[in-house]
This record gives structure tokens, sequence and C-alpha cells, in this order.
């Protein structure tokens, strides 16, 4: 596994506790950091990735002020990075988090988990599903996507790709 | 016990809270109390939806039975209660995928059309108007020109176009003489398409919470009241004919559970097809010594599910990266839900919702490459033909009280045996045929071809209607035999379950029981 002391160490696989932490602007920032970084990687991101940020914060919003708080994994999940980026330099660091961290499958039965796979279970995981459902999947081709506001159905615009009778599978252009 | 309210309901699902509010909009003064045994669990709450977004749970999930709470192996076949039915406020329409299928005018008449099953004691004519009406209180989503049954007035709201990914199936169809439809769904105006529907973000599919949540902040409702976390655990008679009250367990308060008994001039059940046969069953006393409504022993009986057919094709590529953009499939047909298909089982056929299924995160947070994913994606695809098939009741087929500690919500276990006959297999084996030549005609090869095991979703007939108590529990209006005052509203009173979804069947026969309940009030 990726990663130096601080991420190779083994904690209780429960979610970190997160009572009395708050996140700064700065963690928010560097967090944010992060997010954009998965479309860097996939290369899914068709214009900015700031385009997704209200919605973004919202989700860290949501996260972090309603229980389980995530606080504590988010300051997590920054430490790691940080130490990763220490080691590897900052384009190999999210390269090796996202592509090869060499973390195994979780065992269902196991009782601790490092602190690399906290960050990517509770952290990294939920941002990637998220990038994707807010738009990172029209990369890959689709129109709609489980959890994206398309908008009115009734707009111009088709919500998905659809059938059209004479031009079968085909977009339709209307 | 000194308030006699004019009506208890029991269960807050959509039979329970459409009741109540025909009867409120009738007279706002009305005192009615509803009861619901499960917890209130809010809705349109932001982090529930990215909770369901991002770890792929639903807020209400840890209400559905758990393993042993309601075994169904007892008979020839396993059925699955597990994720069947929703235990909280505003019931199974929590989870329910609001698709919005009308009964046919030969589901009324299964039994004098094929010496099977059971008969309705209405007509389909007799129930129309109510379809017009319940399609316009859920904002059904349908296509006026397919007319699969008869109807009166135009679908309220246009149908969702098929997609792309249902194309080649539409060909297939149209191929082998089976007429494409669009899906009838529940969507309100408001819809933004999200495809979490299970746990939509803006409240746009029907759910009697939001009915409930009206109800209970109009103010001119002075005497509507709805407590949850509230277990009915007894009905009481005063003779044969009068029920006088019921029994109450009230959990509100976690630290202190408060026992207490109601009255009211008239009861209605609307507890869905497992509790309310139970309530009853456990409702024994000196005039109904087998529970209230079972001298003839049709309480729990005649348990009819859909069985859930399935055929899977896979093609070599997906050039186009098709996949299911909504989460409610688009394509249908009911070209096998005919009279002419009764005596084998019609089948009510649709595409599966999920495929073609191409989960772009999961495949990142397995960590492929962009490349990798391109290759998935335009990789071997699968779909899915699926139907429901229609069952006809058994008497052995039944659902009962098991013995042991209440659930965390203090209902009663359940214990069901259910069996296929070697006849129905054989049924199931013939359509299932039917289903492979539609994948074939695709141009796909079979990846399986099989029937799932029955489960609880579309539970029928467990306390059904009749035109005399020797063969049914409620008369025509859902009213016990041999009771004044005791009704039942579930899709337990369907004597049919026909190959469709209950659910628009089940609003049209609660808005019926209103209106008749309004009338008998005034005269």
């Amino acid at each position: 596994m990726i990663g130096g002391k601080y991420c190779c160490e083994n904690i209780p696989k429960e979610m970190i506790l997160s009572d009395g932490l708050e996140l700064t602007p700065g963690n928010i920032e560097f967090l944010w950091k992060i997010f954009v970084q998965i479309g860097y990687c996939w290369k899914n991101v068709k214009y900015e990735s700031s385009n997704l940020k209200s919605s973004w914060l919202e989700f860290v919003q949501a996260k972090t002020t309603v229980a389980p708080s995530y606080t504590g994994e988010y300051l997590n999940a920054i430490k790691c990075v940080l130490e990763l980026i220490n080691i590897y330099d900052e384009t190999h660091a999210f390269y090796n988090l996202f592509l090869a961290n060499g973390i195994g499958k979780e065992d269902p039965k196991a009782t601790q988990l490092t602190r690399l796979a906290h960050a990517k279970k509770f952290v990294i995981n939920e941002f990637i599903r998220m990038q994707v459902m807010a738009s990172g999947f029209k990369h890959f081709g689709g129109e709609n996507y489980a959890g994206y506001v398309k908008g009115s159905r009734y707009s111009l615009n088709p919500e998905v790709r659809e059938f059209v009778e004479l031009q079968q599978n085909t977009y339709n252009q209307k | 016990m000194s308030k006699v309210y004019d009506y208890i309901i029991v269960g807050s699902g959509v039979a329970g809270i459409t009741i109540a509010k025909r009867l409120l909009e009738a007279d706002p003064l009305t005192s009615i109390l509803i009861l619901e045994a499960g917890p209130e669990i809010p809705a349109k709450n932001r982090r529930f939806w990215w909770d369901y977004i991002t770890l792929g749970k639903t807020p209400y999930d840890f209400t559905y039975d758990k393993p042993g709470q309601a075994p169904g192996n007892l008979g020839n076949i396993n059925f699955i209660s597990e994720g069947a039915r929703v235990k909280a406020y505003g019931g199974s329409t929590m989870h329910w995928g609001a698709w919005a299928l009308r009964f046919k005018p030969e589901d009324f008449q299964l039994y004098t059309n094929t010496g099977k099953g059971a008969d309705w004691p209405i007509s389909y004519d007799e129930l129309e108007p109510y379809y017009n009406q319940a399609e316009e209180y859920l904002s059904v989503c349908g296509d006026d020109t397919e007319n699969w049954a008869p109807r009166s007035k135009p679908y309220p709201m246009p149908a969702f176009q098929w997609t792309a990914a249902d194309g080649v199936m539409i060909k297939a169809f149209r191929k082998l003489g089976i007429m494409p439809g669009k899906m009838p769904v529940a969507r309100y105006r408001k819809c933004f398409t999200t495809g979490t529907c299970k746990y939509c973000p803006f409240g746009s599919r029907f759910s009697a919470q939001y009915v409930l949540d009206e109800l209970r902040a109009n103010k001119r409702y002075t005497n509507f009241e709805v407590r949850t976390s509230c277990v009915v655990t007894q009905v009481h008679t005063s003779g044969k004919n009068k029920v006088e009250s019921i029994d109450v367990t009230d959990n509100r308060d976690k630290t202190q559970t408060e026992k207490y008994r109601l009255q009211a001039g008239r009861f209605i059940i609307c507890s869905g097809a497992y509790e309310t046969p139970k309530l009853l069953m456990k409702s024994k006393n000196e005039f109904w010594k087998n529970g209230i409504g079972n001298d003839h022993d049709h309480l729990g009986r005649y348990l009819i599910s859909h069985s859930m057919l399935k055929v899977r094709g896979r093609f070599p590529t997906n050039k186009e990266r098709w996949f299911q953009e909504y989460d409610f499939p688009t394509l249908m047909s009911r070209s096998y839900d005919t009279p002419a298909d009764q005596d084998i089982g019609k089948v009510f056929l649709f595409k599966n919702r999920v495929l073609p299924n191409m989960d772009i995160a999961q495949l990142m947070i397995d960590g492929n490459t962009p490349e990798q994913i391109e290759a998935v994606l335009s990789g071997p695809m699968e779909l899915e033909l699926q139907a429901f098939m229609e069952e006809k009741g058994h008497f052995d087929n039944r659902l009962e009280i098991m013995d042991g500690e209440p659930d965390e919500f203090g209902l009663p276990l359940t214990k069901i045996t259910f069996s296929r006959t070697p006849e129905e297999m054989v049924n199931t084996g013939i359509r299932l045929k039917q289903m492979e030549k539609v994948i074939e005609a695709m141009g796909y090869a079979i990846v399986y071809s099989k029937t799932e095991d029955p489960g609880g979703h579309h539970t029928t007939g467990t306390c059904r209607m009749g035109k005399t108590a020797a063969d049914g529990v409620t008369d025509l209006h859902m009213k016990v035999f041999g009771t004044d005052n005791l009704y039942l509203c579930s899709n337990g009173v369907f004597p049919t379950g026909s190959a469709v979804n209950p659910t628009l069947t089940l609003t049209a026969l609660s808005m019926r029981l209103a209106d008749h309940l309004i009338a008998n009030q005034k005269s």
C-alpha cells in the first residue's frame, strides 16, 4: 500500500469521531483540491470543475453538519493526502491515490482499517460518486445519470438519449 | 377513554391517507385518528439524499422485514418478504416505483372466465371513474393512444419517452407482433428526472407522506391527528356486529411505553396485505372465536404474489455506450395481458429498469483508467426482459402469525406458506419461452431465463372481497361481513392480483370507499 507512517496506521474501521472538530476554510479548500483532481485523473470534466463547486459545498455541508458527521474523516483524508504529496510529489500522489493505491478489498470481518483506507472509503469514493453524478458521467456518453438534476422534463432538451422512430438508436436532435 | 373519534384508521399508507383526505374534504370537522406502527422518516432531506447517492442507502431501509421476521419457506417455494414493505409514516409509498397501471375488465372476472381463482364483487366499469381520479391524484404520466384498458379520460400527464436503449427491444417486439407501450408512472410536473426516485430530493413522485404533511398542516382540519410509533394490538367488539374499540401500544416516548384503548364510530384497517389480516386474526373473542371476520377461515389465505420472470440477453458490443438513464423502465407491453391469456396466467412485460447498467463511478472507484472504462462501456452489453405473471389464489397459500417476540415496531411476526402447482410451473415455462423469442429476435445471446422466488411487494388476496361471507372477508364496500362498522382497505382485499402493480387500483378503491362512507354518513 502507498503512503507513509500516517497513511499506514491501523485504526478502528468505524467512522472517525468528529466530536469537537470543525473544518476550517483552508481544510475545505484542500478537500476541494482533492475533488478537482478526480476530473484531471479521469479526464471527465468538460469545462471547469468550479461549475460544480456550489453543489459540492452543499454536499460537504450536509455530510459534516448532520450526524454522523464526516468531519473527522475529512481531516484524516487531508493528512493522508498531505503525506502522499510529501512522499511522491503532487502529480504522482494523486495518480497513486486514485489508480494505484494498493488498498485491497475490505475484509468484512476486519475490525481495523488503515488511515488511507478510511480516506478512500469515506472521502475519495464518495467524492467520485458525487463528481460522476454531478456531470462527470457526460464524458462517457449519457444525457442523464442517477442523481443528476437534469432539469424540468418539459424543457426543450431531452432528459435522456431517446428512441426516435425513424432514426432508431440515434440521438434525438429535437 | 372519553373521546370517540368518527374514524380511526390503522396504517398511514396510500389507502388510509386517501380515505382521510376525502373524508376531510367532505367535512373538515370530521374527527379522524391515523395510527401508524412505524416511525416518521423525513422526506426531501438533503443529507438522506446525499447518503442515497454515495452509499446507496435509503433512510427507510431499517424498517424492512429482517431475516427471521417473516420466513416464507413453509411451501414448495421460498416467499421473500425482506425489502418488500416499508413500515413507516407514508407506508410503502416511500419506496414504490410508482408504476401506475389499471387492472383490465377481465381481472374482475377471473373465476367466471377460467374456473380458477376468484371474481370481484365489483366490475371494472364501477371502478373506472375512480381510476380517472386516482390517476389525477397520483399524477400518472401515460400514453392515451395505447388503450390497454378502457378509459373515459386521458392521462393527466404525458408519458415519458422510450430511451434509446429501448430501441432494440421495441424492434423485436414489433417483429413478433407484440405491441410496445410506454410505462405509466406517477411523477409530478416538478419532476427533474434525477433518477433517484426511491428518495426524491424534490418530492416529485407521489408519497403518502406529502399528503399527510398537507393534511396535518391544514388549519381547517382541527380534528385530524396522526400518531406514529403507535401499534394497534387488538380490535374489540361488543357483540358480533359492532366494533367498539382498539388497543394501542404507544411507543412515541422511547423511555416509556404507554398502553390505552380508543373508541370510534368506524374503524378502517389499512395496514397492508400482511398486517391487516394478522390484526383480525389476533382479535379473537367470544363472538369471533377464530378472529374477527374469520368464521369461514379466509383470513391470511389465498395469498397471491406476482411470479417474476426474467430473460437476460447479451450482445458483444455496445458501440453507442447505451445505459438506462432513468431509474424506471420506459418500455412495457400488455400484449399477453388479455382475456385469452387468463387461463395460463397473463403476463405484463417490461424492460429491466437498470440495464444496460454502467456504474461509471464504481469503475473509477475500482481504479480503472479512463481507457479501461471506455473499453468496458463499449464492450459487451446486457439487456433483460422481465414480466410479472398473474397468479391465482390458492386456499393453502397463506400467511399466519408466527410465535415469538414482536418486531421492533411491536408488530407480530409472520410466517408464510406458499407453493406453486406443477401446472403453474409449466405455465411459467411457456411464458419464458415467449420472452426468450424476444431476446433472440434482438440478436442477443440468452444469458439466463428464469422464474424468481415470489415476494411480498404486490401481495394481494389475504382478506379478499367476496359476494358473500362464504367466499370473502369483506363485502363489495370492503366492510367485514358480519360487522357494521369495520372496513378493510389494502391490497389484501383484492380477490385477484392481475399481472400489474396494485397501487393505482388500491387508490381507486380507497376513493370509492371514502365516497361510500360519506354517502352512508349523510343518509
